[in-house]
């Protein structure tokens, strides 16, 4: 699996009016395994690049391309978590998660007919379902209820376990838990690392929240528009400010938030990406991951 | 004095289910009131014998309802309520039989952006379109059978279930559809098994608030040209002045609208419980 943008740009027209530029030039290479936290201020366009990953968006200039080929579409190759909305209402968990495999369970006819294949496919998606179930940390009886009898993070791991039942390649997850509080996150967050370590697959996270980027990721990508020309005019669009590998192993330990080598990245970060009042010169961005590309230099 | 505004302070017990009867015992009182009134008065003009049509006195109305529930007609040699019944019954559920149609529009505009393109303008425009307006046109093309109450029932309801599916079919979130491509569902897959089963409720919904609509184009059309239907034999006992008939029609009618959608409300909180929220 690999992930390369190359130089891309994304303008909005406004009335027919000179383009604003959301992403300028931007470029990037994801690799197997990662975990990407992509952070930046509000409006940075971080979004937008994950749903340029994903196909449902496209660069206005460059390119997206996935295992060599451009992106086009939406695919089984990229599964996604939404903010909200991910989970079908009227589907039991159980079913909302086997449906990535039932999906793929024959054409119409053999459903309708219900052919032994057709009920095959669907017994064993039930029961991967089911296994899935307890991955996510939720009870087998949770397996027959309805989103709208399930809490907020509840619905979160939902959206993370049909997501990953169909083995994507690569999971963009755009700010999957925004809309929960503290306490709940952090039980989200120990669950999403332990799928990160058994399933294998490379995730690309959207967060605006810090920490919690610097905690989850291996690597911290950070787009932001607050940054200045070496002459000292305001830069045009979100670049990536700051491009940084994260030490403390593949699964960090939760007191890995308490070390003080955490405290040190997530404040130099926080200060790169965050703050009006310094903007960096390109000179200034860190680029200390292997795989980054300093675009503007 | 107490504060009748708190949501705690709700009729409890034998109020709960007495409150609600008390409009509906007022409205029978007065009107026997005056219809007790109205017959004196009549009495009193007519040596004794009151010839008041226009308000049936309870007996009246019970001898009404066998008249037309019970006893045969001598022109028709049928029983006139549950022949009339049945005939509009009939036109009505032919009529919805086809509300597939506007469903499977309305779909399909909501989820592909070139046929809301094409179709979005020529369906409000349909729906716009005053239903009763059309009965001349739809009588003089369509002839005096059963064809035209049918496709004016059609008319009344069509476009606006076709435009309220679409409405709902837009606003399935972006994400289920999104989400649901990434595990691999086609097109067809998408408009069938995530946008219509997750807007299904909703346009069950949509098809029992149109049961009125639906109902007084029936209406109309039977008043306009019939041999018979409930809309006919009021229009034609209207003539008459038996209004000892019309009352038990109409609430006969009344009650009908009230099982429909009674069972379709039923039909949607017993199978799709996950839409009321």
């Amino acid at each position: 699996m690999s992930i390369e943008i190359r130089d891309v740009s994304v303008r909005y027209s406004v009335n027919g009016k000179p383009h604003k530029t959301v992403i300028n030039r931007v470029s990037l290479n994801i690799r197997q395994g990662d975990f990407v936290s992509l952070v930046g201020p509000s409006g940075c366009g971080k979004t937008t690049l994950l749903r340029m990953i994903f196909g449902s968006q496209f660069p206005t200039e460059g390119e997206v391309r996935f295992n060599g080929r451009p992106v086009e579409e939406i695919n089984r190759d990229r599964g996604i978590v939404f903010q909200k909305y991910s989970v079908m209402p009227n589907c039991t968990v159980e079913h909302s998660i086997a449906l990535g495999l039932e999906l793929d369970g024959g054409n119409l006819t053999q459903r309708i007919l219900h052919t032994p294949h057709f009920r095959r496919v669907r017994r064993s998606a039930r029961s991967e379902a089911r296994e899935l179930i307890a991955k996510i940390g939720l009870k087998p009886e949770d397996g027959d209820k309805y989103p709208h009898e399930l809490s907020g993070g509840m619905c979160q791991r939902v959206a993370i376990a049909q997501a990953l039942i169909t083995r994507p390649k690569v999971l963009l997850m755009d700010e999957p838990f925004g809309a929960l509080d503290a306490g709940v996150r952090k039980g989200m967050q120990q669950m999403l690392l332990k799928c990160w370590q058994d399933f294998g697959t490379t995730i690309i996270f959207v967060t605006h929240d810090m920490e919690e980027a610097v905690y989850l990721g291996n690597r911290v990508v950070g787009l932001s528009q607050l940054w200045e020309t070496p002459s000292g005019e305001k830069g045009t669009g979100a670049v990536i400010v700051s491009d940084r590998a994260i030490p403390g192993g593949k699964v960090k330990p939760y007191s890995f938030k308490y070390e003080p080598e955490f405290s040190a990245i997530l404040a130099q970060i926080q200060h790169d990406v965050l703050e009006p009042e310094d903007p960096l010169t390109p000179d200034r961005f860190i680029h200390d991951h292997p795989d980054s590309i300093k675009s503007l230099a | 004095m107490s504060n009748l505004l708190r949501g705690d302070r709700r009729p409890k017990g034998l109020w709960a289910h007495l409150l609600p009867m008390i409009p509906f015992a007022l409205a029978i009182i007065v009107y026997l009131w005056v219809a007790h009134v109205r017959h004196t008065a009549s009495a009193l003009e007519n040596e004794g014998v009151s010839r008041e049509k226009v308000t049936p006195t309870a007996t009246q109305l019970v001898e009404g309802i066998k008249t037309v529930a019970v006893k045969k007609d001598v022109k028709t040699d049928k029983v006139l309520l549950w022949f009339d019944t049945w005939a509009s019954v009939k036109r009505f559920v032919i009529a919805y039989a086809f509300i597939f149609l506007p469903i499977l529009v309305g779909l399909h505009m909501g989820v592909f952006p070139y046929l809301e393109s094409a179709l979005k303008g020529f369906v409000t425009f349909l729906g716009m379109v005053p239903p009763l307006a059309l009965t001349a046109i739809i009588i003089v093309v369509l002839g005096v059978e059963e064809t035209p109450k049918i496709v004016l029932v059609m008319v009344g309801v069509f476009p606006t279930v076709a435009l309220s599916t679409y409405l709902f079919a837009k606003d399935v979130p972006n994400e289920l559809i999104e989400s649901a491509l990434s595990r691999g569902a086609s097109q067809f897959e998408i408009v069938y098994r995530i946008v219509l089963p997750v807007i299904w409720p909703k346009v069950l919904d949509s098809i029992r608030l149109s049961f009125m609509a639906g109902i007084q184009c029936l209406l109309a059309g039977e008043f306009m040209i019939a041999s018979q239907g409930l809309g006919y034999r009021i229009y034609l006992m209207k003539r008459t002045i038996q209004m000892d008939m019309i009352i038990p029609y109409v609430l006969w009618m009344t009650l009908l609208i009230f099982i429909a959608d009674r069972l379709v409300s039923l039909w949607i909180s017993k199978k799709y419980g996950w839409a009321q929220r």
